[in-house]
């Protein structure tokens, strides 16, 4: 990465820079900001909310949201722990898939290359539709109500195949290839011990979208889950919603009578949730950016 | 045999490492596509024996009909416009803007700051739309938000096609960019010296290096986007309006026009929503096929297919 | 040569391509057929088994006969509402009371309701999941008649396999004929019962909720304005109505609303109808205010066009531009959450609610204020307030003998149901010295669910908050609701299917606003009314008004 910038050429002016640095700091900045929004809601009181409404510097701080959440117990627990394990299970078979799948169509000798590339492709634009899809996927793939019901109907995104195709061509120069060839080393070989290597920015960029893929879903949990007990942490979050909905219905149609109360999810309750459920990629992200930027060193290689 | 496998070792390992992902997409995208014939079926369960293949034997074929519904509105126009407009002004803007930030950080001398702001970039992309729906109505609660003194929001649409374009370039831009960094981070860098020794100037660079080098990754996003252009972000158009009513001139677009009439409780939804994703389907392939004639015909080496 | 070579590809990758359509075209047939014909299990429907099995064996013999099972078959029902978190407990002592029963059933619960991006259960039966055998279904789940004339839920006295006759005979004289006519309508089987009534409080009675707390702090007497036996439907337009809320305005400050309008409940009381017909909220039906089972007018209208209905919402507009009604319940994304919070924190003056029996002292009691339910109308009972709350059980499920003997004994055994409502004695409830139950309060706080949509309340045993006697005098306010004329009409929406189609976007639009008052109705009824007309109203209600009128006829 240093010896990158030593040899950036003639550099933009300091004034380029400053301008840079208002723009796009700036926007950084607008970017994070409702961001910690949250996390000031999420640690007003209830009484601050009512008062003076939605603000950065609320009346009274409080940790009861999240007192609540952790109330949750052992749901809160499991729900985390399903997420963690259907993120990087699926974020490792997925990547893997990706790679291989991306890597044929990126080397220009391939004779199916094309095909390949349209097999994939056709797939961006036509599908079967929801219905035909969950019919496959649980009969006649046997998926239904367990993790792997999470992770196996992701696993291919096109739209990240074609990322890491992309990668994979501006990076990856054919004379590296073909060197490894003459060096003796197989197909495989080549890919893991010199391409992958090379191609870290690439395949960091994917895993990192792939895991946010699977954090973030919660659209297979409502059409394969049924236990709580494998819910993960945002179709926890939905349901929660759902109660609230739940309990008006009770209160406008049916009378609420028998409704249990204790568990209504206040608004500082679904704060605190969306934070606990954010801080964990947040902190992820760090470790994948290390990769995205840091140096490459294929200049010397390519012609 | 022996000689076959010699000559096309390379191909057979290739084509092995393509296998899972092949299959993967035989099993769960090809397979289903039999499936989208109930779009044009009154789709029923078979009393006797109702399994999905029984069903679809057994319902009544019924034309287009199902696709009927998309245009029955008398302001179905207006929820095309809306949804054809929104996505070229998110490609337009999204992949101007995220061009610029890429290149504006890549030319920062600082890196502690470009990975700063990177990272500060990123975060909106973790966000889930339900969640950037708290804090947008955290801005714009009507009693208690932050902007509630500005205007009464919710009932006046004017603003909104500036609300929902901020939004969705607030998530998706640091995300763009961040590819776009990834690919400006891969380009040779002997390209540069070569320029500078030249004595080209920076502007000069940015145009004639780090553009064309992105080329592809810049025609590929939007090729796939044009494929998109009559499928709009259902958690943007759903969780930031939250369905208001008197927003929906501006906010109304085809993916929660269906959703809408899902909710409706009408027999006969699950052929109308199948219809619905067909149509979108075909209208993206067209646009696709289009935008890449005319990549194809402009650079050859950069179309898609 | 090198254009050779490209064209060679090029032929091979059509070649490729029509293989696999072939391939994926076979592939589809073969594997949907084989997954989906049961090996081991066979649904109750299809009469050529060849197959010995569990299900199979109790078919042909005396049904009536419980001991005559052996195996106990596995039912899953869907119940509706998300507060059960661990039902283990509840599970193994149900399963045991159905294995004392001799039922040949266990029972599976799953326990989530559906949202609005999307109901799981609505996804389980439109893409025919086979591992759920009983749905819930009511007012804001699965639409019971939509899925029963679609035929997703069978037909329970099907002429070839009586089930109701064979497994449910307790059960249905257990619940009153009004509730399964509601149940009754028309399917792919013909005219027939296709689901279960939930047997609550099926009387359909709207009434103000009205924080007296509040009130009397502020120097009103609710007995000059309210009579707690009378129907206070008026008292919307009385002055002092007004001058109560002024001045909850002027002591309780800007932030305070007085007015917690739910549109859902007023509007219906409003327009005196039942709406949910359509699920369009747009029609207006006369009752005769002395004897509702006869309409003053037998047909329908718009409500649009009705001077009541425009009254209140002229009214309600009025009481919005002077700030009594909070903004929030305006966007349908959060009125919810606003209703339901401020009715439990107290924070509130008048707002409306669907009378609950027995539900003053616990509204009271849970928000900490004195609460008065003065009602607004009589007690109705409708298709729709018949229809709140139901089971049925899915075409798909392959134990339909199984789930009728495990709804037979639920819906008649006062343990069993007890067990399922309230939980297990000595862990979630205890019994004191009147017999009744007493709730553990923390024990419970894992297993609480919705005791009124937990099929036959009339089994349970009462608690010790409702009293001795409960169940009767329940029974006694069911027994006051009067039948209506629209009782057991169900519409059928196929025909205008695609008017209601667009009709949804127009009533999305104006609906909520104008039934918050958030709307001037000088500009928007109009506007509303020509929206509604330029998307086929009018064929909707001509539709409405033919199929009821084919109901008078054929009464």
């Amino acid at each position: 990465m240093t010896t990158k910038s030593k040899f950036r050429g003639n550099n933009i002016g300091r004034l380029g820079e400053a301008g840079i640095h208002i723009l796009v700091g700036g926007f950084a900045l607008l970017c994070i900001i409702p961001f910690i929004f949250i996390i000031i809601i999420a640690f007003s009181s209830a009484e601050s909310l009512r008062t003076v409404g939605y603000t950065f510097f609320p009346t009274e701080w409080t940790t009861a949201s999240f007192r609540a959440a952790f109330d949750m117990g052992d749901q809160l627990w499991r729900s985390f722990f399903n997420s963690v394990i259907v993120t990087v299970v699926g974020t490792f078979f997925s990547v893997l898939i990706t790679l291989l799948y991306a890597y044929g169509l990126s080397r220009p000798d391939y004779p199916l290359r094309k095909p390949f590339a349209f097999f994939l492709f056709f797939t961006m634009v036509f599908g079967g539709g929801l219905v035909p899809t969950v019919v496959v996927i649980r009969n006649v793939l046997g998926l239904s109500n367990s993790l792997s019901a999470l992770i196996i109907p992701a696993l291919i995104i096109p739209f990240h195949v074609i990322i890491m195709r992309t990668f994979l061509k501006g990076s990856v120069p054919e004379a590296l290839i073909e060197s490894a060839r003459l060096d003796g080393a197989g197909e495989f070989r080549t890919l893991f011990s010199i391409v992958v290597p090379i191609s870290k920015p690439g395949i960091a960029t994917v895993s990192l979208l792939t895991a946010i893929n699977y954090w973030n879903d919660w659209f297979l949990s409502l059409l394969f889950i049924r236990d709580r007990e494998l819910f993960p942490l945002q179709y926890l979050l939905m349901e929660m919603q759902q109660n609230i909905e739940f309990l008006r219905r009770n209160l406008a149609l049916v009378g609420a009578a028998n409704v249990n109360f204790a568990d209504l999810p206040g608004e500082g309750l679904r704060m605190a949730l969306a934070v606990i459920i954010v801080i964990p990629i947040a902190f992820a992200y760090p470790f994948f950016q290390r990769y995205i930027i840091s140096g490459l060193t294929i200049g010397a290689v390519k012609e | 045999m022996k000689t076959f496998y010699t000559k096309h070792r390379k191909t057979l390992a290739i084509t092995l490492m393509m296998l899972p992902g092949a299959i993967w997409l035989l099993l769960l995208r090809y397979l289903p596509m039999g499936g989208a014939v109930i779009a044009f079926q009154n789709y029923r369960p078979y009393p006797n024996n109702p399994t999905f293949l029984n069903n679809i034997l057994n319902s009544d074929f019924v034309g287009f009909n199902n696709f009927r519904f998309i245009f029955a509105s008398d302001r179905a126009w207006i929820m095309i416009r809306n949804t054809l407009a929104y996505n070229a002004v998110f490609i337009v803007l999204t992949t101007v803007l995220a061009i610029a930030i890429a290149i504006g950080l890549s030319e920062l001398r600082r890196k502690f700051f470009a990975k700063l702001y990177q990272t500060l970039m990123f975060y909106p992309f973790f966000i889930s739309w339900v969640v950037a729906g708290y804090f947008v109505f955290a801005f714009l609660d009507p009693t208690f938000g932050l902007l509630s003194h500005v205007r009464n929001w919710y009932f006046d649409p004017t603003g909104w096609p500036v609300i929902l374009t901020s939004a969705n370039l607030w998530k998706n831009l640091g995300f763009n960019a961040v590819i776009y960094l990834a690919a400006i981070t891969s380009i040779d860098h002997g390209l540069y010296e070569a320029a500078a020794i030249d004595g080209a100037s920076k502007w000069k660079q940015v145009w004639s290096i780090t553009i064309p080098s992105i080329k592809p990754m810049i025609i590929i996003l939007f090729i796939l986007a044009v494929g998109r252009i009559f499928n709009a972000d259902i958690g943007l158009f759903w969780n930031i309006p939250q369905n208001m009513g008197p927003l929906q001139s501006v906010t109304e677009v085809m993916d929660t026009y269906v959703l809408r009439i899902m909710n409706a409780n009408i027999p006969g939804a699950t052929g109308m929503a199948t219809a619905a994703g067909l149509f979108q389907q075909v209208v993206g392939f067209v646009c696709i096929m289009f935008a890449n004639g005319i990549v194809r015909r402009l650079d050859r080496e950069s179309s898609l297919f | 040569m090198k254009k050779l070579m490209r064209k060679e590809k090029g032929v091979s990758g059509k070649l490729l391509l029509l293989l696999l359509v072939m391939m994926v075209t076979v592939m589809f047939i073969v594997a949907c057929d084989d997954a989906e014909t049961p090996t081991t299990d066979t649904p109750g429907t299809t009469d050529t088994t060849d197959v010995a099995d569990t299900t199979d064996t109790d078919e042909p013999t005396e049904p009536t006969e419980p001991t005559e099972i052996t195996d106990a078959t596995e039912v899953t029902i869907w119940f509706m509402g998300a507060s059960v978190e661990d039902d283990a407990a509840v599970i193994e002592a149900a399963n045991a009371r159905l294995a004392e029963l001799g039922a040949g059933v266990t029972i599976n619960p799953i326990w989530t309701g559906g949202w609005a991006m999307g109901d799981p259960a609505q996804v389980a039966l439109d893409t025919g999941d086979n591992s759920i055998d009983i749905f819930w279904t009511g007012s804001w789940g699965l639409n019971f008649w939509t899925n029963a004339s679609v035929g997703n839920f069978i037909r329970l006295d099907n002429p070839d396999n009586d089930l109701l006759a064979r497994y449910g005979q307790d059960m249905y004289a257990a619940v009153p004929e009004a509730l399964w006519d509601a149940f009754t309508t028309d399917g792919p089987l013909g005219f027939g019962i296709y689901g279960i009534p939930g047997y609550k409080d099926y009387a359909q009675m709207y009434a103000w909720d009205v924080n007296n707390t509040r009130l009397e702090e502020l120097g009103f007497d609710f007995d000059e304005l309210f009579d707690e036996n009378g129907i206070n439907y008026a008292v919307f337009f009385d002055p002092q109505f007004e001058a109560a809320m002024v001045a909850a305005k002027e002591m309780y400050g800007d932030t305070f609303f007085p007015l917690l309008i739910e549109p859902e409940t007023f509007v219906r009381a409003a327009s005196n109808a039942d709406l949910d017909l359509t699920g369009l909220s747009a029609f207006h039906f006369s009752f005769d205010p002395s004897n509702p089972a006869n309409p003053v007018d037998p047909t329908i209208g718009l409500n649009l066009e009705n001077e009541d209905f425009l009254a209140v919402i002229d009214r309600l507009h009025h009481f919005w531009n002077q700030g009594f009604i909070d903004p929030r319940l305006a966007i349908p994304g959060e009125s919810s959450t606003v209703l339901v919070e401020t009715a439990i924190a107290g924070e509130y003056l008048f707002s409306q609610v669907v009378y609950a029996y027995g539900h003053t002292a616990a509204a009271s009691d849970l928000r900490g204020i004195d609460a008065r339910f003065p009602p607004m109308s009589r007690p109705l009972v409708s298709s729709v307030s018949a229809a709140g709350s139901g089971f049925a059980i899915s075409v798909y499920s392959q134990n339909q003998e199984a789930a009728m003997r495990f709804m037979n004994a639920w819906y008649t055994d006062n343990q069993l149901a007890v067990i399922l409502s309230e939980g297990v004695e000595g862990i979630h409830w205890n019994a004191d010295a009147d017999g009744l139950i007493v709730l553990d309060h923390d024990a419970r706080a894992g297993y609480a669910p919705w005791r009124f949509g937990m099929g036959n309340i009339f089994v349970l045993t009462p608690r010790d908050t409702d009293g001795v006697g409960y169940f009767d005098r329940f029974q006694a306010y069911n027994a006051a609701g009067t039948g209506t004329s629209l009782l057991g009409f169900t519409f059928d929406s196929e025909p205008v299917g695609l008017e209601i189609a667009s009709l949804q976007g127009v009533v999305d639009q104006f609906h909520q606003s104008l039934t918050v008052g958030a709307i001037d109705p000088a500009t928007a009824v109009e506007e509303y009314l020509s929206a509604l007309r330029a998307n086929g109203i009018d064929v909707v209600l001509a539709e409405l008004n033919a199929q009821l009128q084919a109901f008078y006829a054929a009464r």
